[in-house]
Protein backbone atom coordinates (compact mmCIF):
# COMPACT_ATOMS: atom_id res chain seq x y z
CA UNK A 1 0.00 0.00 0.00
CA UNK A 2 2.72 2.41 -0.90
CA UNK A 3 3.56 6.03 -0.51
CA UNK A 4 5.35 6.19 -3.48
CA UNK A 5 3.64 7.56 -6.19
CA UNK A 6 2.22 10.82 -4.74
CA UNK A 7 4.61 13.94 -5.25
CA UNK A 8 7.25 12.30 -2.69
CA UNK A 9 9.07 14.53 -0.53
CA UNK A 10 6.71 13.56 1.95
CA UNK A 11 7.11 9.80 1.62
CA UNK A 12 10.56 10.41 1.37
CA UNK A 13 10.72 11.54 4.89
CA UNK A 14 9.38 8.72 6.20
CA UNK A 15 11.03 6.39 4.69
CA UNK A 16 14.08 8.82 5.61
CA UNK A 17 13.25 8.61 9.55
CA UNK A 18 12.77 4.99 8.85
CA UNK A 19 16.99 5.25 7.68
CA UNK A 20 17.45 7.52 10.58
CA UNK A 21 16.19 5.26 13.68
CA UNK A 22 17.74 1.60 12.21
CA UNK A 23 19.65 -0.33 14.44
CA UNK A 24 23.38 0.38 14.76
CA UNK A 25 26.48 -2.27 14.72
CA UNK A 26 27.70 -2.91 18.38
CA UNK A 27 31.15 -0.89 18.00
CA UNK A 28 30.98 2.65 19.54
CA UNK A 29 27.48 2.91 19.94
CA UNK A 30 27.01 6.23 21.57
CA UNK A 31 28.83 8.16 19.17
CA UNK A 32 27.36 6.15 16.44
CA UNK A 33 23.36 7.11 18.37
CA UNK A 34 24.80 10.89 18.31
CA UNK A 35 26.92 10.96 14.89
CA UNK A 36 23.31 9.57 13.23
CA UNK A 37 21.02 12.23 14.84
CA UNK A 38 23.82 14.68 13.80
CA UNK A 39 23.37 13.67 10.24
CA UNK A 40 19.79 13.88 10.33
CA UNK A 41 19.71 17.60 11.80
CA UNK A 42 22.76 18.54 9.59
CA UNK A 43 21.18 17.67 6.84
CA UNK A 44 17.76 19.18 7.40
CA UNK A 45 15.74 15.89 8.03
CA UNK A 46 14.83 16.95 11.27
CA UNK A 47 13.66 20.14 11.63
CA UNK A 48 14.24 22.71 14.14
CA UNK A 49 11.79 22.64 17.23
CA UNK A 50 10.82 18.57 16.40
CA UNK A 51 10.99 16.51 19.82
CA UNK A 52 12.74 13.36 19.63
CA UNK A 53 11.93 10.01 21.05
CA UNK A 54 12.55 9.28 24.86
CA UNK A 55 15.77 7.88 25.83
CA UNK A 56 14.07 4.33 25.91
CA UNK A 57 12.31 4.58 23.03
CA UNK A 58 15.71 5.79 21.54
CA UNK A 59 17.32 3.24 22.40
CA UNK A 60 14.41 0.82 21.38
CA UNK A 61 14.50 1.96 17.64
CA UNK A 62 18.89 1.64 17.76
CA UNK A 63 18.98 -1.38 19.52
CA UNK A 64 21.32 -0.11 22.03
CA UNK A 65 20.93 -0.10 25.78
CA UNK A 66 18.82 3.17 27.39
CA UNK A 67 22.19 3.76 28.98
CA UNK A 68 23.67 4.42 25.64
CA UNK A 69 21.00 6.60 24.04
CA UNK A 70 21.60 8.90 27.21
CA UNK A 71 24.88 9.61 26.20
CA UNK A 72 24.09 9.65 22.44
CA UNK A 73 21.68 12.77 23.57
CA UNK A 74 24.14 14.55 26.29
CA UNK A 75 27.03 14.33 23.09
CA UNK A 76 24.14 16.55 20.71
CA UNK A 77 23.51 18.51 23.57
CA UNK A 78 26.77 19.86 24.11
CA UNK A 79 27.47 20.27 20.20
CA UNK A 80 24.17 22.28 20.85
CA UNK A 81 22.20 20.42 17.92
CA UNK A 82 19.15 19.63 20.52
CA UNK A 83 17.82 21.04 24.07
CA UNK A 84 16.41 19.01 27.21
CA UNK A 85 13.32 20.81 28.94
CA UNK A 86 11.49 19.40 32.00
CA UNK A 87 8.25 18.84 32.68
CA UNK A 88 5.16 17.32 31.19
CA UNK A 89 5.61 19.27 27.76
CA UNK A 90 9.60 18.37 28.27
CA UNK A 91 11.74 16.11 26.24
CA UNK A 92 14.57 16.48 23.78
CA UNK A 93 14.08 19.03 20.99
CA UNK A 94 16.17 19.71 17.91
CA UNK A 95 17.36 23.32 17.93
CA UNK A 96 20.34 23.55 15.91
CA UNK A 97 18.86 23.74 12.08
CA UNK A 98 20.35 22.56 9.02
CA UNK A 99 21.32 25.57 8.04
CA UNK A 100 22.55 26.50 11.20
CA UNK A 101 25.04 23.29 11.09
CA UNK A 102 26.81 24.77 8.48
CA UNK A 103 29.95 25.12 10.33
CA UNK A 104 29.50 21.93 11.63
CA UNK A 105 29.31 20.41 7.78
CA UNK A 106 32.38 22.31 6.85
CA UNK A 107 34.54 20.98 9.85
CA UNK A 108 33.79 17.40 8.89
CA UNK A 109 34.42 18.17 5.44
CA UNK A 110 37.56 19.54 6.20
CA UNK A 111 38.74 16.45 8.18
CA UNK A 112 37.98 14.03 5.39
CA UNK A 113 40.69 14.23 2.88
CA UNK A 114 40.25 14.71 -1.01
CA UNK A 115 41.11 10.58 -1.91
CA UNK A 116 38.18 9.35 0.66
CA UNK A 117 35.98 12.55 -0.46
CA UNK A 118 36.24 11.31 -3.91
CA UNK A 119 35.54 7.69 -3.22
CA UNK A 120 32.53 8.14 -1.08
CA UNK A 121 31.00 10.82 -4.10
CA UNK A 122 32.08 7.63 -6.38
CA UNK A 123 29.78 5.17 -4.67
CA UNK A 124 27.03 7.70 -4.32
CA UNK A 125 27.17 8.53 -8.19
CA UNK A 126 27.23 5.03 -9.53
CA UNK A 127 24.24 3.59 -7.16
CA UNK A 128 22.56 7.11 -8.40
CA UNK A 129 23.50 6.87 -11.71
CA UNK A 130 22.57 3.02 -12.14
CA UNK A 131 18.49 3.72 -10.35
CA UNK A 132 18.51 6.91 -12.98
CA UNK A 133 19.42 4.14 -15.51
CA UNK A 134 17.27 1.33 -14.37
CA UNK A 135 14.14 3.83 -13.69
CA UNK A 136 14.47 4.97 -17.34
CA UNK A 137 13.72 1.44 -18.07
CA UNK A 138 10.23 1.31 -15.91
CA UNK A 139 8.98 4.48 -15.36
CA UNK A 140 5.38 5.09 -16.87
CA UNK A 141 3.92 8.92 -18.03
CA UNK A 142 2.56 9.15 -14.47
CA UNK A 143 5.47 8.09 -12.74
CA UNK A 144 7.63 10.67 -14.72
CA UNK A 145 5.01 13.56 -14.28
CA UNK A 146 4.86 12.86 -10.33
CA UNK A 147 8.96 13.22 -10.57
CA UNK A 148 8.56 16.01 -12.28
CA UNK A 149 6.20 17.97 -9.74
CA UNK A 150 8.70 16.55 -6.74
CA UNK A 151 11.77 18.68 -8.78
CA UNK A 152 9.85 21.83 -9.73
CA UNK A 153 8.66 21.77 -6.09
CA UNK A 154 12.11 22.02 -4.83
CA UNK A 155 13.92 24.13 -8.08
CA UNK A 156 13.15 27.06 -5.54
CA UNK A 157 14.34 25.68 -2.30
CA UNK A 158 17.87 26.37 -0.45
CA UNK A 159 19.65 25.17 2.60
CA UNK A 160 18.42 22.77 4.29
CA UNK A 161 15.11 22.88 2.32
CA UNK A 162 17.20 22.16 -0.67
CA UNK A 163 18.97 19.12 1.02
CA UNK A 164 15.14 17.53 1.50
CA UNK A 165 14.20 18.46 -2.31
CA UNK A 166 17.03 16.14 -3.18
CA UNK A 167 16.79 13.91 -0.53
CA UNK A 168 13.14 13.02 -2.43
CA UNK A 169 13.90 13.55 -5.78
CA UNK A 170 16.76 10.41 -5.35
CA UNK A 171 14.82 8.01 -3.04
CA UNK A 172 11.84 8.18 -5.70
CA UNK A 173 14.43 7.47 -8.91
CA UNK A 174 15.65 4.83 -6.90
CA UNK A 175 11.71 3.45 -6.03
CA UNK A 176 11.52 4.10 -9.95
CA UNK A 177 14.10 1.39 -10.74
CA UNK A 178 11.78 -1.37 -9.21
CA UNK A 179 14.99 -2.85 -6.48
CA UNK A 180 14.47 -2.78 -2.92
CA UNK A 181 18.17 -3.25 -3.20
CA UNK A 182 19.13 -0.17 -4.65
CA UNK A 183 16.45 1.76 -2.27
CA UNK A 184 17.92 1.16 0.87
CA UNK A 185 21.33 1.62 -0.50
CA UNK A 186 20.14 4.58 -1.97
CA UNK A 187 18.60 5.67 1.49
CA UNK A 188 22.01 4.42 3.40
CA UNK A 189 24.25 6.53 1.06
CA UNK A 190 22.03 9.59 1.58
CA UNK A 191 22.24 9.42 5.41
CA UNK A 192 26.08 8.76 5.50
CA UNK A 193 27.33 10.88 2.06
CA UNK A 194 24.10 13.13 1.29
CA UNK A 195 24.93 15.50 4.66
CA UNK A 196 28.62 16.47 3.01
CA UNK A 197 27.47 16.47 -0.87
CA UNK A 198 24.85 18.69 -0.16
CA UNK A 199 27.07 21.45 1.23
CA UNK A 200 27.37 22.70 -1.72
CA UNK A 201 23.67 23.22 -1.98
CA UNK A 202 23.69 26.20 -0.14
CA UNK A 203 24.69 28.67 -2.83
CA UNK A 204 21.84 29.84 -5.05
CA UNK A 205 23.83 29.21 -8.38
CA UNK A 206 24.80 25.69 -7.20
CA UNK A 207 20.97 25.33 -6.58
CA UNK A 208 19.90 26.17 -9.38
CA UNK A 209 22.07 24.31 -11.87
CA UNK A 210 21.76 21.37 -9.53
CA UNK A 211 17.78 21.50 -10.83
CA UNK A 212 18.47 21.69 -14.13
CA UNK A 213 20.66 18.62 -14.26
CA UNK A 214 17.20 17.39 -12.30
CA UNK A 215 15.19 18.49 -15.11
CA UNK A 216 17.42 16.69 -17.63
CA UNK A 217 16.59 13.57 -15.67
CA UNK A 218 13.43 13.79 -16.22
CA UNK A 219 13.76 14.79 -19.75
CA UNK A 220 15.77 11.55 -19.87
CA UNK A 221 13.44 9.01 -17.86
CA UNK A 222 10.70 10.01 -20.02
CA UNK A 223 12.57 9.66 -22.81
CA UNK A 224 12.82 6.05 -22.05
CA UNK A 225 17.20 6.66 -22.07
CA UNK A 226 18.81 4.45 -19.72
CA UNK A 227 22.18 6.08 -21.16
CA UNK A 228 21.19 9.46 -20.78
CA UNK A 229 19.59 9.09 -17.58
CA UNK A 230 22.69 7.41 -16.32
CA UNK A 231 24.88 10.65 -17.99
CA UNK A 232 22.99 12.53 -16.39
CA UNK A 233 23.64 11.38 -13.14
CA UNK A 234 27.30 10.93 -13.59
CA UNK A 235 27.66 14.12 -14.83
CA UNK A 236 25.16 15.90 -12.14
CA UNK A 237 27.49 13.76 -8.97
CA UNK A 238 30.41 14.81 -10.38
CA UNK A 239 29.55 18.24 -10.79
CA UNK A 240 28.71 18.74 -7.02
CA UNK A 241 31.86 16.65 -6.15
CA UNK A 242 34.26 19.14 -7.77
CA UNK A 243 31.75 22.12 -5.73
CA UNK A 244 32.49 20.63 -2.63
CA UNK A 245 35.99 19.96 -3.10
CA UNK A 246 36.18 23.79 -3.99
CA UNK A 247 34.86 24.32 -0.58
CA UNK A 248 36.86 22.32 1.30
CA UNK A 249 39.70 24.16 -0.37
CA UNK A 250 38.76 27.39 1.22
CA UNK A 251 37.23 26.35 4.86
CA UNK A 252 40.24 26.88 7.91
CA UNK A 253 41.81 24.00 9.10
CA UNK B 1 -7.14 -15.91 -32.63
CA UNK B 2 -5.96 -16.78 -28.82
CA UNK B 3 -3.87 -19.89 -28.40
CA UNK B 4 -5.62 -22.55 -26.37
CA UNK B 5 -2.61 -23.02 -24.59
CA UNK B 6 -3.11 -19.18 -23.17
CA UNK B 7 -6.59 -20.15 -22.25
CA UNK B 8 -5.55 -22.76 -20.21
CA UNK B 9 -2.96 -20.88 -18.51
CA UNK B 10 -5.42 -18.16 -17.29
CA UNK B 11 -7.43 -20.77 -16.05
CA UNK B 12 -4.73 -22.67 -13.68
CA UNK B 13 -3.73 -19.24 -12.90
CA UNK B 14 -7.11 -17.53 -12.03
CA UNK B 15 -7.61 -20.80 -9.96
CA UNK B 16 -4.55 -20.19 -7.44
CA UNK B 17 -5.11 -15.95 -7.76
CA UNK B 18 -8.89 -15.91 -7.37
CA UNK B 19 -8.52 -17.04 -3.66
CA UNK B 20 -6.97 -13.82 -3.05
CA UNK B 21 -9.37 -11.42 -4.73
CA UNK B 22 -12.64 -13.07 -3.46
CA UNK B 23 -10.95 -12.37 -0.15
CA UNK B 24 -10.66 -8.75 -0.21
CA UNK B 25 -14.22 -8.81 -2.25
CA UNK B 26 -15.73 -10.14 1.29
CA UNK B 27 -13.51 -7.69 3.54
CA UNK B 28 -15.17 -5.42 1.60
CA UNK B 29 -18.78 -6.70 1.48
CA UNK B 30 -18.91 -6.50 5.28
CA UNK B 31 -16.85 -2.98 5.58
CA UNK B 32 -19.86 -1.85 3.75
CA UNK B 33 -22.82 -3.37 5.79
CA UNK B 34 -20.53 -2.28 9.01
CA UNK B 35 -20.73 1.35 7.49
CA UNK B 36 -24.33 1.23 6.57
CA UNK B 37 -25.16 2.18 9.78
CA UNK B 38 -23.97 5.78 9.37
CA UNK B 39 -21.78 7.58 12.00
CA UNK B 40 -18.79 5.68 11.78
CA UNK B 41 -16.48 6.42 14.39
CA UNK B 42 -12.12 5.43 13.93
CA UNK B 43 -12.03 3.19 17.01
CA UNK B 44 -14.53 1.01 15.26
CA UNK B 45 -13.91 0.98 11.93
CA UNK B 46 -10.33 -0.34 13.27
CA UNK B 47 -11.71 -3.06 15.27
CA UNK B 48 -13.75 -4.47 12.57
CA UNK B 49 -10.51 -4.43 10.14
CA UNK B 50 -8.44 -5.85 12.30
CA UNK B 51 -11.09 -8.64 12.79
CA UNK B 52 -11.13 -8.88 9.23
CA UNK B 53 -7.41 -8.83 8.05
CA UNK B 54 -5.21 -10.45 10.73
CA UNK B 55 -5.98 -14.01 9.94
CA UNK B 56 -5.25 -13.32 6.31
CA UNK B 57 -2.43 -11.79 7.23
CA UNK B 58 -1.23 -14.76 9.92
CA UNK B 59 -1.24 -17.19 6.85
CA UNK B 60 1.23 -18.06 4.27
CA UNK B 61 -0.39 -16.40 1.82
CA UNK B 62 0.76 -13.86 -0.32
CA UNK B 63 -0.65 -10.96 1.08
CA UNK B 64 2.01 -9.20 3.47
CA UNK B 65 -0.04 -6.32 4.02
CA UNK B 66 -4.04 -5.49 4.41
CA UNK B 67 -6.38 -3.22 5.78
CA UNK B 68 -8.73 -0.05 4.79
CA UNK B 69 -8.20 3.82 4.36
CA UNK B 70 -11.39 6.06 4.75
CA UNK B 71 -12.03 8.51 2.19
CA UNK B 72 -11.55 12.05 3.55
CA UNK B 73 -14.43 13.13 5.90
CA UNK B 74 -16.28 9.77 5.82
CA UNK B 75 -15.31 9.33 9.05
CA UNK B 76 -16.87 11.46 11.91
CA UNK B 77 -13.49 11.58 13.79
CA UNK B 78 -10.94 11.25 11.87
CA UNK B 79 -10.81 13.14 8.54
CA UNK B 80 -7.85 11.12 7.31
CA UNK B 81 -7.47 7.44 8.72
CA UNK B 82 -5.76 4.27 7.38
CA UNK B 83 -6.20 1.50 9.68
CA UNK B 84 -3.81 -1.04 7.61
CA UNK B 85 -2.28 -3.84 9.39
CA UNK B 86 1.58 -5.63 8.54
CA UNK B 87 2.59 -9.37 8.47
CA UNK B 88 5.03 -10.87 10.13
CA UNK B 89 6.83 -11.42 6.60
CA UNK B 90 6.72 -7.76 6.12
CA UNK B 91 10.51 -6.32 6.67
CA UNK B 92 9.14 -2.37 6.29
CA UNK B 93 11.05 -0.49 9.45
CA UNK B 94 12.53 -3.80 10.88
CA UNK B 95 16.28 -3.34 8.88
CA UNK B 96 16.63 -6.76 8.83
CA UNK B 97 14.91 -7.69 12.74
CA UNK B 98 12.14 -10.19 13.10
CA UNK B 99 8.61 -8.87 12.61
CA UNK B 100 5.46 -9.53 13.84
CA UNK B 101 1.73 -9.20 12.73
CA UNK B 102 1.68 -4.96 13.76
CA UNK B 103 -0.42 -2.12 12.45
CA UNK B 104 1.07 0.18 10.08
CA UNK B 105 2.11 3.52 11.82
CA UNK B 106 0.57 6.47 9.34
CA UNK B 107 0.50 10.66 10.18
CA UNK B 108 -3.00 11.41 9.84
CA UNK B 109 -2.63 15.72 10.27
CA UNK B 110 -2.90 17.09 7.44
CA UNK B 111 -0.92 19.91 8.54
CA UNK B 112 2.21 17.36 9.75
CA UNK B 113 4.82 17.90 7.07
CA UNK B 114 5.19 14.25 6.44
CA UNK B 115 1.25 13.61 5.71
CA UNK B 116 0.73 12.32 2.76
CA UNK B 117 -2.50 12.89 0.59
CA UNK B 118 -3.17 9.18 -0.10
CA UNK B 119 -6.50 10.43 -2.29
CA UNK B 120 -3.50 11.01 -5.04
CA UNK B 121 -2.14 8.13 -5.02
CA UNK B 122 -2.28 4.81 -7.93
CA UNK B 123 -3.86 2.53 -5.52
CA UNK B 124 -6.74 5.04 -4.37
CA UNK B 125 -7.49 6.52 -7.74
CA UNK B 126 -7.33 3.51 -9.62
CA UNK B 127 -10.06 2.11 -7.37
CA UNK B 128 -11.94 4.83 -6.88
CA UNK B 129 -11.97 6.57 -10.16
CA UNK B 130 -12.52 3.43 -11.74
CA UNK B 131 -15.46 2.53 -9.11
CA UNK B 132 -14.10 -1.22 -9.12
CA UNK B 133 -10.58 -3.38 -8.27
CA UNK B 134 -7.40 -2.44 -9.17
CA UNK B 135 -4.12 -3.38 -9.20
CA UNK B 136 -1.09 -1.21 -8.57
CA UNK B 137 2.46 -2.11 -9.29
CA UNK B 138 4.31 -3.86 -9.36
CA UNK B 139 6.40 -1.29 -7.40
CA UNK B 140 8.83 -0.89 -4.34
CA UNK B 141 6.58 0.26 -1.71
CA UNK B 142 9.29 1.88 0.34
CA UNK B 143 6.97 2.95 3.24
CA UNK B 144 5.03 -0.17 3.90
CA UNK B 145 6.41 -3.36 2.61
CA UNK B 146 10.14 -2.55 1.33
CA UNK B 147 9.91 -4.86 -1.51
CA UNK B 148 8.74 -5.28 -4.79
CA UNK B 149 4.49 -5.34 -4.23
CA UNK B 150 1.19 -5.45 -5.90
CA UNK B 151 -1.57 -3.53 -4.06
CA UNK B 152 -5.21 -4.86 -5.20
CA UNK B 153 -7.59 -2.09 -3.59
CA UNK B 154 -11.71 -1.90 -4.26
CA UNK B 155 -13.95 0.85 -3.51
CA UNK B 156 -15.92 0.72 -0.04
CA UNK B 157 -19.24 2.51 -1.14
CA UNK B 158 -22.11 3.05 1.48
CA UNK B 159 -25.09 5.06 0.25
CA UNK B 160 -23.51 5.73 -3.81
CA UNK B 161 -20.23 7.33 -1.90
CA UNK B 162 -17.15 6.33 -1.87
CA UNK B 163 -16.49 5.87 1.74
CA UNK B 164 -13.10 4.46 1.36
CA UNK B 165 -10.97 1.42 -0.16
CA UNK B 166 -10.24 -2.15 1.22
CA UNK B 167 -7.13 -4.06 -0.08
CA UNK B 168 -4.03 -6.26 0.21
CA UNK B 169 -0.67 -5.92 -0.34
CA UNK B 170 0.88 -8.67 -2.32
CA UNK B 171 4.52 -9.66 -2.46
CA UNK B 172 5.98 -10.18 -6.08
CA UNK B 173 8.54 -12.51 -4.87
CA UNK B 174 5.61 -14.58 -2.96
CA UNK B 175 3.43 -14.75 -6.09
CA UNK B 176 6.43 -15.60 -8.15
CA UNK B 177 6.15 -19.15 -6.24
CA UNK B 178 2.13 -19.09 -7.22
CA UNK B 179 2.83 -18.18 -10.70
CA UNK B 180 6.28 -20.21 -11.28
CA UNK B 181 4.31 -24.09 -11.30
CA UNK B 182 1.97 -22.56 -14.18
CA UNK B 183 4.29 -20.44 -16.43
CA UNK B 184 7.20 -23.19 -16.01
CA UNK B 185 5.22 -25.50 -17.66
CA UNK B 186 3.66 -23.22 -20.41
CA UNK B 187 4.04 -25.31 -23.91
CA UNK B 188 3.96 -21.04 -25.37
CA UNK B 189 5.77 -18.20 -24.33
CA UNK B 190 3.16 -16.17 -22.28
CA UNK B 191 3.46 -12.82 -20.28
CA UNK B 192 1.09 -12.34 -16.98
CA UNK B 193 0.82 -8.86 -16.70
CA UNK B 194 -1.53 -6.50 -14.81
CA UNK B 195 -4.57 -4.00 -16.77
CA UNK B 196 -2.84 -1.09 -15.71
CA UNK B 197 -0.14 -2.37 -18.12
CA UNK B 198 2.72 -3.94 -16.12
CA UNK B 199 4.62 -7.59 -16.38
CA UNK B 200 4.07 -9.27 -13.20
CA UNK B 201 5.80 -12.52 -14.56
CA UNK B 202 6.78 -14.19 -18.07
CA UNK B 203 7.94 -17.71 -19.18
CA UNK B 204 10.96 -15.89 -20.60
CA UNK B 205 12.84 -15.43 -17.40
CA UNK B 206 14.82 -12.45 -18.35
CA UNK B 207 11.96 -10.19 -18.59
CA UNK B 208 11.59 -8.39 -15.10
CA UNK B 209 7.96 -7.91 -13.28
CA UNK B 210 7.21 -3.89 -13.37
CA UNK B 211 8.12 -3.67 -17.04
CA UNK B 212 5.78 -1.80 -18.66
CA UNK B 213 3.87 -4.30 -20.95
CA UNK B 214 3.56 -1.52 -24.06
CA UNK B 215 7.38 -1.13 -24.26
CA UNK B 216 7.32 -4.88 -25.50
CA UNK B 217 5.43 -4.00 -28.54
CA UNK B 218 2.96 -7.17 -27.82
CA UNK B 219 0.92 -7.63 -31.37
CA UNK B 220 -1.75 -9.93 -29.35
CA UNK B 221 -5.03 -10.28 -27.59
CA UNK B 222 -4.65 -10.30 -23.48
CA UNK B 223 -7.05 -12.60 -21.86
CA UNK B 224 -8.29 -11.70 -19.02
CA UNK B 225 -7.61 -14.29 -15.35
CA UNK B 226 -10.53 -15.98 -14.00
CA UNK B 227 -11.68 -14.35 -11.12
CA UNK B 228 -9.45 -11.45 -11.22
CA UNK B 229 -11.71 -8.73 -11.89
CA UNK B 230 -10.08 -7.86 -14.89
CA UNK B 231 -7.09 -6.61 -13.35
CA UNK B 232 -4.57 -9.45 -14.26
CA UNK B 233 -4.65 -10.92 -18.13
CA UNK B 234 -2.73 -12.95 -20.23
CA UNK B 235 -1.06 -12.61 -23.59
CA UNK B 236 0.89 -15.09 -25.80
CA UNK B 237 4.36 -13.66 -25.95
CA UNK B 238 6.48 -13.45 -29.45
Amino acid sequence: MGMSWGPGAAAARSATHAAIFAPLAPAGRADAVAQRLADAIQLGLLDQGERLPTEQELGRQFGVATVTAREALETLRSAGLIETRRGRAGGSFVCGSGDDARVALESRLAALSRVELRDKALIYGLVAAGAAERAALFATPDEVESLSLLVEHGVTASGAAARRAENGIRLEVAALSRSARLVSEQVRLQAEFGPLLWIALHERTVVAGNAARHRRLVEAIGAESPEQARAVVVEQVGWLTDRLLAIRETVER
Amino acid sequence: MIAEAILEMADVLGASLAPVFAQVSDWRDRLEAVLAGGSAHAGDVDDAVEWLVAPSLADTGPAIGAGFVAAPGFLEDAPWHLAWWVSAANGVGLAGREGTLRRLASIEDPLDESFHDYTRLEWWRGAVDGRDAYLAGPYIDYLCTDELTLTLTMPVEVDGRVAGVVGADLSVAGLELLTDGVIGAASVPAILGTAAGRVVAATDATLEPGTPARRLGLACEWHPVPGCRGTLKVARAA
